[in-house]
């Protein structure tokens, strides 16, 4: 033996606190799997229960269902939803294509401009573009003539609407999908003498075809189960969620409302199932040794490029223009001098400034405690649960909520957790409910998030910790949630800008103390009020739009950008 | 006794056996290489060794103490993987410090620590840099030091220098080789390259489709090989007289012109590989690989004749083996 000599660990005292520290991760895991089922499954449980029981709670089979199906109205909606959503997935998907594409395969000009304008609408509630488009299309909107005649109040403000809003997420799963294009395959195209339509169709579509199925897919439910964009510009024409609002605020008919709720959860779960089914499907498309695509140099398809991202970016910014624009306006359409007046929300019904302060409070609660809450419960089911059966329960339960529409969780939330006899009962009509139940909302998407950023990081890791016997705590702390830095930032924005925004399930829970902000523009719209309902959609958006600047700061530069480990060297 | 003792353990994934009734002793201080084929179960081996697997029946002994159901946590060894896993957060120092905090050592007695393994793996002077900022070689060096860090009684390393360069990897064998003899721990290693078994090995242990086919030290496994797979797995092999006898294809040798107990053949192919150069050869019963130096084989690269030659005491007898 040489200078190595220090003598042999004691064994045995590591071995009792790992053995501690197993037992430990094998309870949160436990905790977490009931936290799911808590604030996931049994709501939903209990909307599918009222539907099948009568207004007294007695079951009736499916009774209600066949009251629902002979009434014409109802299954006219549901005739709407469904075209509306098709409709809107048309547009969304051509639009969002030729932009990713103008993105990807050209070399227009400022492409990192048009890239961060196309997120705008993420940054806004759904409510926004159906207000601005009021203003602009309106009974006293400056372009109404453009629809010669035809009213905004409808399919069409509906359409417009939703294409705004959803455009964001079609375009960035269509985005990555075209920017993963093997380089090698148009070189081989081009060997083979293929054109410019033969090479699209065959390695650009085909190469993007999963990514283009899964923005179909995800436009769809986005379409079919948005509340706000309907609600506010939908006049008389009725949509599944619209009716779920009217059957349960209007009439109090729970029964009904859970009814509509099952109906919408259909599309939702059929569109959820294709897209897993889709995305099952996209794994094996590229490998580590794929080459980056480098578009030709041609000011033909760059001109042509940059005038279709112009022509959608001047869109998008007109109808956020409108609204900010219409926000300082004193009195539309007859005095058009600029005031603050709208912005004194409280002198209006509908929440007041009260509403804005507890929707940051709300959010900023949904992004503390869901950051952590799924972060760890995707840690400890990826790294640490051995249990098969539990982990796939985990990753079940974790899927749900992509497949439940807002209104729906919303409906099912009351149910639950406004039963006397539920010991959870205390949270009904507090800012934690509200925080809780965007936390489920949007639970799905975080979760993948973090199983990807856990997939990249090797199991070798945990087994080398394990020959030196440091604990998962340990490898927690100092590998996963270093390495995990950029996922933690984007889940922790992606849950503060969507708790901000969302109506919909949110719209069912609040209570007069607790009315927030999306909500007051929804109120301050209905009563009339529609400028200061625009200044609160503005509010809104301009908070998110902060809090993404904030958020830069802090995790980009202050936290990710110290972490010279993953610049540094090769 | 042996340090390490492996009793009939058995291991299957659903209903494919991946080992069956493997039995084997090392000795304290040996370098051993568990040699095969791809899915040959020696990498479960060494994960069952590790606890990282858990064998379905079969014990394990070590230094005396049974482990066979000890979980990983508690069991005494240290390890190197392939892709090295390497902290990519952390400096090399806090690395191998990451592996030392179960000692509780001071922070000066820890900083020595450091400084003694990165000097015994020659990387004193990196040991600030980030793992992205060290080379292939100097990575696995770093995870090396790591895995000694506890002075373990058993260092395992799992096919570790598969993702180096071929210059790198043969340098890094040397290099542990020499390591593992100075410390003198007991060693395993996983492998799929003969050479680096041959070299590095006191004694290779040959697997195929989950059983050992062979243990002994490197000259056992390539003079006296017991089974065909062993003969063939191991470096290159002519088989003749169906099966029954073997040679290879350095003991054969080849010239232009005939003498007594030569016998003509044709070439087939020549393969120029630099110090030696291979021919194919053809007669009435199959062909022939001989390797012949190069300075000899430039003669005859073009002939289409030629004389095969080999001495008896070449030819492995094969009759009996598997």
């Amino acid at each position: 033996m040489t200078s190595i000599s220090i003598a042999q660990p004691s064994n045995s005292k590591a071995a009792q606190r790992k053995r501690l520290t197993i037992k430990w991760t094998g309870i949160a895991a436990l905790v977490t799997l009931a936290a799911l089922a808590i604030f996931v499954l049994l709501p939903l449980v209990e909307v599918v229960s009222r539907a099948l029981a009568d207004k007294d709670g007695n079951f009736v089979g499916i009774s209600n269902f066949i009251t629902y199906f002979q009434s014409p109205s109802l299954v006219n909606s549901l005739f709407n939803t469904l075209s509306i959503g098709l409709m809107v997935t048309f547009f969304v998907v051509t639009l969002a294509f030729s932009y990713a594409y103008a993105l990807t395969h050209t070399r227009m000009p400022f492409k990192g401009f048009f890239r961060a304008l196309a997120m705008l609408p993420i940054f806004a509630p759904s409510l926004l573009p159906a207000i601005a488009l009021v203003y602009l299309f309106g009974n006293q909107g400056i372009l109404k003539e453009w629809l010669f005649g035809a009213s905004i109040y409808g399919p069409i403000g509906i359409v417009i609407g939703m294409t705004f809003w959803i455009f964001p997420h079609a375009f960035m799963i269509i985005y990555t999908a075209l920017q993963q294009n093997d380089g090698r395959l148009y070189e081989a195209a081009t060997s083979c003498k293929a054109g410019f339509w033969h090479t699209f169709y065959s390695v650009t579509l085909s190469n993007a075809r999963y990514g283009l199925l899964s923005a179909v897919f995800v436009s769809f439910t986005l379409a079919v189960t948005d509340f706000g964009v309907a609600k506010v510009i939908g006049g008389q024409y009725d949509v599944l969620a619209t009716d779920i609002y009217k059957q349960v605020i209007g009439q109090q008919n729970f029964a009904m409302g859970s009814v509509v709720g099952v109906v919408l959860l259909l599309p939702a779960l059929f569109s959820f199932a294709a897209d897993r089914w889709v995305q099952k499907k996209q794994q094996s498309t590229l490998n580590a040794k794929s080459t980056p695509f480098t578009p030709e140099k041609s000011w033909l398809t760059s001109g042509v490029a940059l005038a279709t991202t112009s022509l959608i970016t001047i869109t998008l910014l007109t109808i956020v223009g409108m609204a900010v624009y219409a926000s300082f306006i004193k009195f539309w359409p007859y005095n058009l001098s600029f005031s603050l007046n709208n912005y004194q929300f409280d002198l209006m019904d509908g929440g007041g400034w009260e509403s804005y302060f507890n929707s940051l409070k709300m959010a900023t609660l949904t992004a503390m405690i869901g950051t952590v809450f799924i972060f760890v419960t995707a840690w400890l089911n990826e790294r640490c649960q051995t249990n098969a059966i539990m982990r796939q329960a985990v990753d079940f339960l974790s899927m749900i909520p992509m497949a439940v529409p807002g209104m729906v969780l919303g409906l099912a939330y009351i149910f639950f957790f406004n039963q006397p006899n539920n010991p959870l009962n205390f949270m009904y009509g507090t800012l934690l409910i509200l925080a809780v139940s965007s936390i489920a909302h949007f639970y799905t998407v975080c979760h993948l998030s973090f199983k990807t950023a856990f997939k990249q990081i090797d199991k070798e890791f945990d087994q080398v910790a394990l020959s030196v016997n440091r604990s998962r705590w340990d490898m927690l702390v100092k590998l996963y949630i270093p390495l995990s830095m950029p996922a933690i930032s984007s889940v922790f924005l992606y849950l503060f800008v969507n708790a901000m925004t969302t109506v919909s399930a949110v719209v069912f829970l609040y209570a007069s103390d607790t009315a927030l902000a999306s909500v007051a523009v929804l109120n301050m719209d209905d009563a009339g009020d529609i400028a200061p309902a625009a200044a609160m959609a503005t509010l809104i958006m301009v908070t998110c739009l902060a809090a993404k600047a904030v958020h830069w700061l802090i995790f980009d530069v202050l936290i990710i950008g110290r972490q010279t480990w993953r610049t540094a060297g090769a | 006794m042996s340090y390490l003792n492996i009793k009939n353990v058995s291991k299957s994934f659903g209903s494919k056996e991946v080992l069956s009734n493997i039995n084997l002793d090392i000795q304290q201080g040996e370098l051993v290489c568990f040699l095969g084929p791809s899915g040959c179960g020696k990498t479960t081996l060494l994960r069952i060794i590790a606890g990282l697997e858990q064998q379905n029946s079969g014990t394990l002994t070590q230094a005396g103490h049974d482990i066979s159901s000890l979980p990983a946590i508690d069991r005494d060894y240290g390890i190197v993987f392939q892709s090295y896993a390497l902290f990519p957060n952390l400096t090399v120092s806090k690395n191998i410090a990451f592996a030392l905090k179960s000692l509780k050592l001071a922070k000066s007695e820890q900083k020595k620590r450091i400084e003694e393994l990165l000097e015994l793996v020659g990387l004193a002077d990196h040991k600030n840099k980030h793992p992205n900022q060290l080379s292939g070689g100097q990575q696995q060096r770093v995870a090396l030091a790591r895995a000694l860090a506890l002075n373990p009684g058993l260092l395992l390393l799992d096919e570790p220098l598969s993702a180096l360069d071929a210059k790198v990897r043969q340098f890094l064998r040397g290099e542990i080789k020499k390591l593992q003899q100075r410390l003198g721990v007991t060693t395993i290693m996983v492998t799929h390259d003969q050479e680096e078994a041959l070299a590095m090995a006191d004694r290779i242990v040959v697997m195929n489709h989950g059983c050992i086919e062979q243990v002994g030290t490197p000259e056992d496994i390539y003079q006296r090989p017991i089974s065909k797979f062993v003969a063939d797995f191991i470096g290159s092999i002519n088989f003749f007289d169906n099966d029954q006898f073997a040679i290879r294809p350095e003991h054969i040798s080849l010239s232009l012109s005939a003498s007594e107990k030569s016998r003509a053949v044709e070439v087939a192919a020549v393969e120029y590989l630099g110090s030696f150069t291979r021919f194919t050869v053809k007669d009435e019963h199959g062909l022939y690989t001989v390797d012949i130096d190069s300075n000899e084989a430039s003669a005859m690269a073009h002939a289409n004749t030629l004389h095969m030659h080999w001495l008896n005491e070449h030819v492995l007898n094969m009759q009996g083996a598997a």
